[in-house]
């Protein structure tokens, strides 16, 4: 756990930028998404910008 | 209940940052989650609905980091030169009374900073040369900190009151003054906090022309300046005055003896030069037409839908924000940071291998801000769309009444100590008071003041800032010393604002 932790700490700036992207890019599409209803799109998207989240969250 | 609902998000971040000081990314990131959660569980938000509010938040996101980013560039463009060291260690030369001394660093050149920087910079940079200078430790960190916190709205090249213009979706011309006057109006009253850190009343009665003289001028100039439509240049046009009037000032109050070495005048020059250009950049983008027309050719905006809950909640059809990259605070700092670059470079100011310096280190400084900024901007709009920010506006307006121009700045001021600055609380509580503000029938622009009024004056008290300075000026661990320390002085300068904005409303000023 405490070597997780380690690993967590020691790559924070790779692990923010890639969450950062996941929060960045995903919107994009959503937009056309939307306009063409396509629902099932928009929630995949929606997990991976709440997965981008989620590393920001476990990152102490 | 659903004020109860809509107010979990907000009350996440203020828990987990002040409970158990995680930090702003990390908070923000549970916010947006939980904002989501409720959002589509209680408030009947559906698929079409979050998509658009995630594009619009990533168009509002997209505005406020081009600031952030190109701030940061050009502050480290000039720190990497060894500009800042050279600024800082030219003033103490100046003078050899400590409270000139604090006034002049921890006052004007820390409002200087601010202005050019932010990001905890100014107490960062000057908490260890007032240690040199021989403040206590405490001094040291409670004395910048004190004195940058009415430079922030505008400082940082205007990033805080971009957010709040890309929150609430006002103009500048309508936004700047009420926020204008009133930091201006706070700013000469943290002179005076400044001097009575540096040496109690005694300090304060006899360097009260000084205060005066400074206070006046550098905030008639972010006054005029900001409400010019230079806003992002407000602070740092406000620092450059009041370093140019201490220089004579100084002299008449250069106590005992002048500190030892020569002051290179030369060097100095190039030193400064690197924010002059900024300057010239800045009027030029927007003060002549042509160019401003030119740059302003390409623009984004994005049209957006109505949108609807299926509890019928409307979020009106219209165009999101308008985006001029060319034209934009951003680019204007680009340009200017690449030219700085260039003076430094032929002065022969950077070692080998700076431009990588320069780029990682913005880089890294940056990162997690911009992942909070995301987050709460997303959880913003999310509360927007969804009708969250209009129940909890709503509960606000039933419980507060008349009062509310008084607790606007509280409520900025809580947002900037929660999350750690003036722009995350502008993004977080912009929208809420300008829909209570609606409701309520206020001037909307008289509350978004003293929202980012009261945020700018608090963002002092964010934990994030307090470690930086303390571990710089050598106090790791002791920062609730100077915590205790700031409150008495921030709470005098909020119930400040909280007069102003009820004057204001009462005298119908805007």
């Amino acid at each position: 756990m405490d070597n997780f932790i380690q690993n967590l700490k020691e790559n924070k700036f790779k692990l923010h930028l890639t969450a950062l992207l996941m929060m960045l890019i995903p919107p994009i599409a959503m937009y056309w998404a939307a306009q063409n209803g396509a629902n099932a799109l928009i929630w995949i998207l929606l997990g991976i910008i709440i997965l981008g989240n989620l590393i920001v969250i476990i990152v102490p | 209940m659903n004020f109860i609902l809509a107010f979990i998000p907000i009350a996440f971040i203020l828990v987990l940052m002040v409970g158990f000081r995680w930090g702003a990314a990390r908070s923000g990131g549970v916010g947006y989650i939980t904002a989501l959660i409720i959002a589509i569980a209680f408030f009947g938000a559906g698929a079409h609905l979050l998509a658009l509010s995630h594009t619009k938040a990533l168009l509002l996101t997209i505005d406020v980091l081009f600031v952030i980013w190109a701030a940061f560039l050009l502050y480290r463009v000039a720190d990497e030169a060894g500009a800042i060291t050279t600024i800082g260690q030219s003033l103490p030369h100046l003078t050899a009374d400590k409270g000139m001394q604090a006034l002049i660093i921890g006052w004007v050149f820390a409002s200087f900073l601010q202005g050019v920087g932010g990001f905890g910079v100014p107490v960062a940079v000057i908490a260890p040369i007032l240690v040199g200078l021989g403040f206590t430790p405490l001094q040291a960190v409670v004395i910048p900190s004190l004195g940058h916190g009415w430079a922030v709205t505008f400082g940082s090249l205007g990033s805080s009151f971009i957010a709040l213009m890309a929150a609430t979706g006002l103009p500048a011309e309508v936004l700047a003054p009420p926020a204008a006057l009133f930091l201006s109006l706070a700013g000469p009253v943290t002179g005076f906090f400044v001097a009575h850190a540096a040496d109690g009343w005694r300090a304060m009665r006899r360097l009260a022309v000084p205060i005066l003289i400074l206070g006046f001028s550098m905030s008639l100039t972010q006054f005029i300046v900001a409400t010019s439509g230079l806003w992002n240049i407000g602070a740092f046009a406000a620092g450059m005055v009041g370093l140019i009037i201490s220089i004579p000032l100084a002299r008449r109050y250069r106590g005992e003896q002048i500190a030892g070495g020569a002051l290179d005048r030369r060097a100095l020059l190039i030193a400064v030069s690197g924010y002059v250009v900024l300057i010239a950049v800045t009027l030029s983008v927007q003060l002549i037409p042509a160019v401003k027309a030119f740059l302003g050719q390409v623009a984004l905006q994005v049209e957006f839908p109505q949108l609807e809950t299926s509890l019928g909640f409307v979020t009106q059809a219209g165009l999101g924000r308008h985006i001029a990259p060319f034209r934009h605070a951003g680019a204007i700092l680009t340009v200017s940071s690449i030219l700085a670059y260039f003076i430094y470079r032929r002065a022969k100011l950077y070692e080998s291998g700076a431009p990588g310096r320069i780029v990682s280190g913005m880089v890294k400084r940056v990162m997690s801000s911009s992942v909070s900024i995301a987050s709460m901007v997303a959880m913003a709009v999310i509360m927007q769309s969804s009708g969250m920010t209009d129940t909890l506006a709503r509960g606000l307006a039933n419980s507060m009444g008349w009062a509310y121009p008084i607790v606007a700045p509280w409520i900025g001021a809580l947002g900037a100590f929660m999350t750690g600055s003036n722009t995350n609380s502008n993004v977080v509580f912009g929208a809420l008071q300008l829909r209570t503000a609606q409701l309520l029938g206020y001037s909307a622009a008289i509350i978004l003041g003293a929202q980012t009024a009261g945020a700018a004056l608090a963002s002092i008290l964010a934990p994030t800032k307090i470690v930086v300075g303390a571990s710089t000026a050598g106090m790791a661990g002791r920062e609730g010393d100077v915590l205790r320390k700031l409150l008495a002085y921030t709470a005098v300068l909020l119930v400040l604002i909280s007069i102003f904005a009820m004057l204001s409303v009462w005298l119908d000023l805007w």
